[in-house]
């Protein structure tokens, strides 16, 4: 369980998309799973059980508007340190824009694709802890790929323009 | 499956969550279409930089303080109940960023396989792979260039080569169109070879770019320069 412990804070922290959100959020998964740990059918998977229990407690405190939305994941900011060419510095500039696009996903989109993509979780296993169907989560995820290279293709990172941005021309 | 949406499949296939005959029926797509095997590429483009956006997440440290609370609640339940004994033993945090690392290379490696374009790596779209190559470049030769990469793909044949030159920083290069095809949603794409040489250094990278209702072409996956 405590090995689970940076999972649950990256999930916590795609939720509320604040650092000291996802600290809270942390420390009140814990709390209750501990509280409900005869409710984890032994067997069954640990990490899903927790990551659903943060997630019904950040939906539960959002209603109770204890977080505002997690649309802004916090922009960190990137220093440079000497093992890194400029490419590196980049692409973390670059991780950050895609973290931002995240946070603006909405709720079911952000979760469904992180316990998919990154946690690896089944689809079937992913709709039990949202409590939706299978297919739905398909959808969802679907949903939330396509608007990431969508904000992604609208607005390349970096500032300077790497394409040849000319207008159309006829014929 | 007919009306699912096509991305929603490529979504399902990504992530193993196909069919059998779903499979065998887009890997037959996927190798008539290039245009198919250029989304399914995106897609895991995209996925390999959501995966290491999020990688570096799980190296921060947390907060000691929280960590403490909660080794210590965990303690204090263990000792009241024995209910923890199914429970994986600690890892240490390292270990899940070589998993992750472990599965970024895994997943570049199928995606070389299945994409069906032998060489291409999946730079992450306008991210990395552009800058290196444009590091050494002036202002003005990135302006050449680009002015070379539109008049190739707007204005010639595919095997034609269009050069630049830039005398001001000795800089060159020349851009070759390879093959035109229509992309999924109908729009005309176009495989490129681009070189550069600058100072002595040259630089071959292979493109495709896909032209976009304004007219602007532009670049969607870029190949590790092999040179």
């Amino acid at each position: 369980m405590l090995a689970l412990m940076p999972r649950i804070w990256r999930y916590a922290l795609v939720l509320t998309g604040r650092r000291a959100d996802a600290d809270d959020l942390l420390q009140s998964t814990y709390e209750r799973a501990l509280q409900a740990i005869t409710s984890w059918a032994p067997g069954s998977r640990l990490d899903a059980w927790m990551f659903r229990i943060a997630r019904n407690h950040y939906l539960n405190d959002r209603r109770s508007s204890n977080y505002r939305d997690g649309r802004l994941a916090e922009l960190k900011l990137v220093q440079p340190d000497h093992h890194d060419g400029p490419a590196s510095i980049e692409s973390r500039f670059a991780f950050e824009a895609l973290r931002r696009q995240v946070g603006r996903l909405p709720e079911e989109q952000r979760s469904a694709l992180l316990l998919c993509s990154l946690e690896g979780l089944s689809y079937a296993e992913v709709a039990d802890i949202l409590g939706v169907a299978p297919g739905t989560v398909a959808s969802r995820i679907a949903r939330a790929r396509d608007s990431l290279r969508a904000s992604l293709d609208s607005s390349p990172p970096g500032g300077e323009p790497n394409k040849p941005a000319k207008q159309a021309r006829p014929s | 499956m007919t009306q699912t949406p096509p991305n929603e499949v490529l979504g399902r296939y990504l992530d193993g969550e196909a069919t059998p005959a779903e499979r065998s029926a887009l890997e037959a797509e996927i190798a008539r279409q290039p245009a198919m095997a250029v989304e399914l590429a995106e897609l895991r483009a995209l996925d390999r930089s959501f995966k290491r956006a999020y990688g570096d997440v799980l190296e921060e440290p947390l907060d000691p303080a929280i960590e403490g609370r909660i080794a210590a609640a965990l303690a204090r339940a263990r000792g009241e109940q024995e209910v923890a004994a199914q429970e994986p033993p600690p890892v240490p945090r390292y270990a899940w960023s070589a998993r992750s690392v472990g599965l970024a290379v895994a997943a570049s490696l199928v995606a070389l396989m299945l994409a069906g374009l032998v060489g291409y790596r999946l730079a992450e779209r306008h991210f990395e792979a552009e800058l290196v190559s444009a590091q050494a470049l002036t202002a003005q030769d990135r302006q050449l260039a680009a002015a070379a990469l539109e008049e190739a793909l707007d204005r010639t044949l595919s095997g034609t080569a269009v050069g630049w030159h830039n005398e001001a920083s000795g800089s060159s290069g020349e851009v070759t169109p390879i093959r035109t095809f229509r992309n999924f949603d109908d729009r005309w794409c176009r495989e490129y070879e681009a070189r550069t040489m600058v100072r002595e250094q040259i630089d071959v990278r292979r493109a495709i770019a896909c032209r976009e209702d304004s007219g602007i072409w532009r670049t969607r996956l870029v190949s590790e320069s092999d040179i």
